[in-house]
């Protein structure tokens, strides 16, 4: 068994090795939308078809016109869903974009550049705008956001001494209609120093990886 | 040398459109009161200002002068959650139209006929920085009368 899988990752290592950096960048972007499907009912099946085919066809990576239809299709779904659309949707389709006109330009360099500045303008973006929030250096991003947002329910419950019963009544606090009568002064339970210390690590971790990642590019 | 020039540009232009983007983002939450989450300026995660904190309320207005809270059903959410992120004229009139619309439909419990107006009003959530105490506060307010052609 272990060596099956020591050949998988050598094989794997090998074809790594073997690519050149746009084929590795390219085969990577295919994958995402194949893990991730994006788009509406009638963008995603041709999303998906042009991602399988980049991958499965030999050197059909290297098409201008491929990356040209996904750059198109990824923008559309980007202004499809504006507003509403997330970041994710908006990188997808720079960076279709980039493939596209460094195949049509031919020249890897063209992409390499557009990747190391979109990766370091984005992190940048997001680091600056952290900075800059009124509510995130001081922490009330992630200690509001770690009570309302479900995703991070069990998180909370597992690394602080807070309880889902505590977590419910704060929700029916912090989410209750207050337009004409102000909330009540508190929380109707003491803010655990676990449930601080979490919020506050976090704060400063996501300030400290994206700033680095963006003074790195 | 032209060519050499297009090239170039060709080039930038991955990098060109984000900055566009981003500048038009910054542009948008400035002026126009976008949520920091959206419009691909990489706000997401950085601020309490997310859609989910920005309460919509629609308030049918009939014609005697009685007010009545208007709940939108599923269908009609999406409309709602443009209207929150960017609460222009643009998106509150679209949600006024939609929601003029669900009120003409049958089980609504309000008579179209007898409706004068639509108030709607965008709220957004803010929390003390020791307590977590909320706070809210009216981003947008916007009232459609019936019979108005934008809403």
């Amino acid at each position: 068994m272990d060596e099956v899988r020591a050949g998988t990752v050598s094989r794997l290592r090998l074809a790594t090795l073997e690519c050149d950096s746009f084929e590795l960048a390219a085969k990577l972007t295919f994958l995402t939308p194949l893990f991730s499907p994006v788009g509406d009912w009638y963008i995603r099946p041709l999303i998906l078809c042009l991602s399988a085919a980049g991958l499965l066809v030999p050197d059909l990576w290297r098409s201008r016109w491929l990356w040209t239809l996904l750059a198109l299709l990824t923008t559309l779904r980007v202004w499809q869903d504006w507003i509403l659309a997330d970041n994710h949707a908006y990188l997808l389709a720079y960076c279709c974009l980039a493939c596209a006109i460094s195949a049509w330009l031919r020249d890897a360099r063209v992409l390499a550049l557009n990747a190391r500045l979109l990766i370091g303008l984005t992190f940048a973006f997001a680091a600056w705008q952290k900075w800059a929030s009124p509510d995130y250096p001081n922490c009330v991003f992630f200690l509001s956001t770690f009570l309302l947002d479900d995703r991070f329910e069990d998180f909370v419950v597992l690394l602080t001494s807070l309880t889902y019963e505590q977590i419910d009544l704060a929700r029916d606090y912090l989410e209750g209609d207050y337009r004409f009568e102000p909330a009540a002064e508190a929380l109707p339970f003491a803010i655990p120093v676990s449930f601080r210390v979490l919020s506050y690590l976090s704060m400063a971790w996501n300030l400290f990886e994206q700033t680095l990642v963006a003074v790195a590019r | 040398m032209r060519q050499g020039r297009v090239r170039k540009i060709l080039a930038w232009l991955p990098v060109l459109a984000l900055l566009a983007g981003t500048l038009n983002h910054f542009w948008l939450v400035s002026r126009h009161q976008l949520s920091p989450w959206l419009g691909g300026g990489f706000g997401m995660f950085s601020t309490t200002d997310v859609g989910s904190a920005r309460p919509v309320f629609i308030t049918a207005v009939t014609r005697s002068g009685d007010e009545r809270p208007v709940t939108l059903r599923e269908p009609l959410r999406e409309v709602m959650r443009h209207a929150r992120t960017l609460p222009d004229r643009e998106r509150l009139a679209a949600l006024a139209a939609a929601t003029r619309e669900a009120i003409g439909e049958e089980g609504s419990g309000l008579d179209p006929a007898d409706l004068a107006a639509l108030r709607i009003e965008v709220w957004r959530t803010r929390y003390d920085r020791d307590s977590l105490r909320p706070h809210l506060s009216r981003l947008a307010e916007k009232t459609f009368r019936s019979g108005d052609q934008d809403g």
